[in-house]
């Protein structure tokens, strides 16, 4: 029975050679071309913030307006820098797509949950510090920043931390179950 | 240069040997055409590539398998709206054959059906029915996908049960 089911599977109609190989190198370097315009995109963002801040070291009045613009610079610098190493570290081994179905996706699913684990240290706390005295300073050295724009801010802000935080763990607990799951296949 | 001659030699020796079940499990893994088409591209792609570093840790056919359904599996990932309703083969085996008055009969709606269940099944379960399909044996299927072999027999024996039932009870309405 399941032969003649194996039979009708086998006996599809095909078409043929997909690609050439001059077909494959030019997808290849399309890819590599894409990997990078995505990098250069990351980094242009990054810098933009940098630039942005650091114009306002330079430009606004106050010491630790000044400071707070600077700290905020720096933890830009910060999040870059963690980031490219994050995404070294995700470019998995180039014989790695020829890992068992297992392998592969075990070791997808915890570069997505270190991913996730890590994106609040990543990406929040290192400017959290500038962020925080610029808005402690500039109601007492701007004339034209008050304290409830500081506070509407800083709700804000809290407000995206405190609904994001759930959302992780959630995410964090769901691959965590995908992990578990990918083991159980795998024990003898 | 020597290098990339014998990548591309492995590649045309992949592709010849295996290209016409590559092509299958395409259609296994994406119904729509274009998309199919997209996804096939990019199993080859990968193939090329990975075969730069081909180490002779395990044969070339288990080699080619690995990677084409790492890529198909990684897309139907990425389609995360169908994605939600897949289910393993355990639960196929539960639910009732699907009540068509008009009983199918005939090579293309057989395929059809075949089609439909393959598609119904999530990646980990949908790798071991193509394989299945492929007439590998249970051994290369646990090399491939990395699951015991106690675990690959369990499902090929729900996998046979599944398609005794869902084929045979058509063939005796006929």
């Amino acid at each position: 029975m399941t032969d003649d089911v194996k039979q009708l599977w086998q006996s599809q109609q095909t078409e043929g050679p997909a690609l050439d190989l001059e077909d494959i190198r030019r997808r290849a370097r399309r890819a590599q071309r894409v990997v990078a315009l995505r990098n250069l995109i990351s980094y242009a963002s990054m810098l933009i913030v940098i630039l942005g801040y650091g114009f306002y070291v330079l430009a606004l009045d106050g010491v630790f307006v000044r400071l707070g613009c600077f700290l905020v610079v720096l933890g830009a610098f910060y999040c870059a820098i963690s980031l490219s190493a994050q995404g070294g570290s995700r470019r998995a081994p180039a014989q790695a797509p020829a890992d068992s179905y297992l392998q592969f996706h075990r070791r997808e699913l915890e570069r997505q949950r270190t991913f996730v684990l890590r994106s609040v240290r990543l990406m929040v706390l290192p400017i959290t510090p500038g962020f925080a005295m610029l808005l402690i300073a500039a109601p007492i050295e701007l004339q034209s920043w008050s304290w409830t724009d500081s506070l509407i801010v800083a709700g804000a802000f809290i407000g995206i931390v405190a609904v994001s935080l759930p959302l992780v763990r959630l995410r964090v607990n769901r691959l965590s179950r995908m992990l578990e799951e990918l083991h159980r296949l795998g024990a003898p | 240069m020597q290098h990339e001659t014998d990548q591309d030699q492995r590649y045309a020796e992949a592709a010849a040997a295996h290209g016409p079940a590559l092509e299958r499990m395409a259609r296994g893994y994406e119904a729509d055409p274009d998309r199919r088409r997209d996804l096939l591209q990019e199993i080859h792609l990968a193939l090329w590539r990975s075969l730069a570093a081909f180490d002779g840790r395990c044969s070339l056919a288990t080699w080619v398998y690995r990677v084409a359904h790492n890529v198909a599996a990684s897309h139907v990932g990425r389609q995360k709206r169908l994605s939600r309703g897949l289910c393993g083969v355990e639960e196929l085996e539960r639910a009732p054959a699907p009540d068509d008055p008009e009983r199918e009969t005939g090579e293309r709606q057989a395929m059809d059906r075949l089609m439909g269940l393959v598609h119904a099944l999530r990646p980990i379960d949908r790798q071991v029915m193509l394989l299945f399909l492929e007439d590998l044996p249970a051994a290369e299927i646990s090399a491939v996908t990395g699951m015991s072999p106690g675990a690959v027999a369990t499902k090929i024996h729900r996998i046979k049960a599944l398609l005794a039932e869902r084929f045979h009870g058509a063939r005796s309405h006929d």
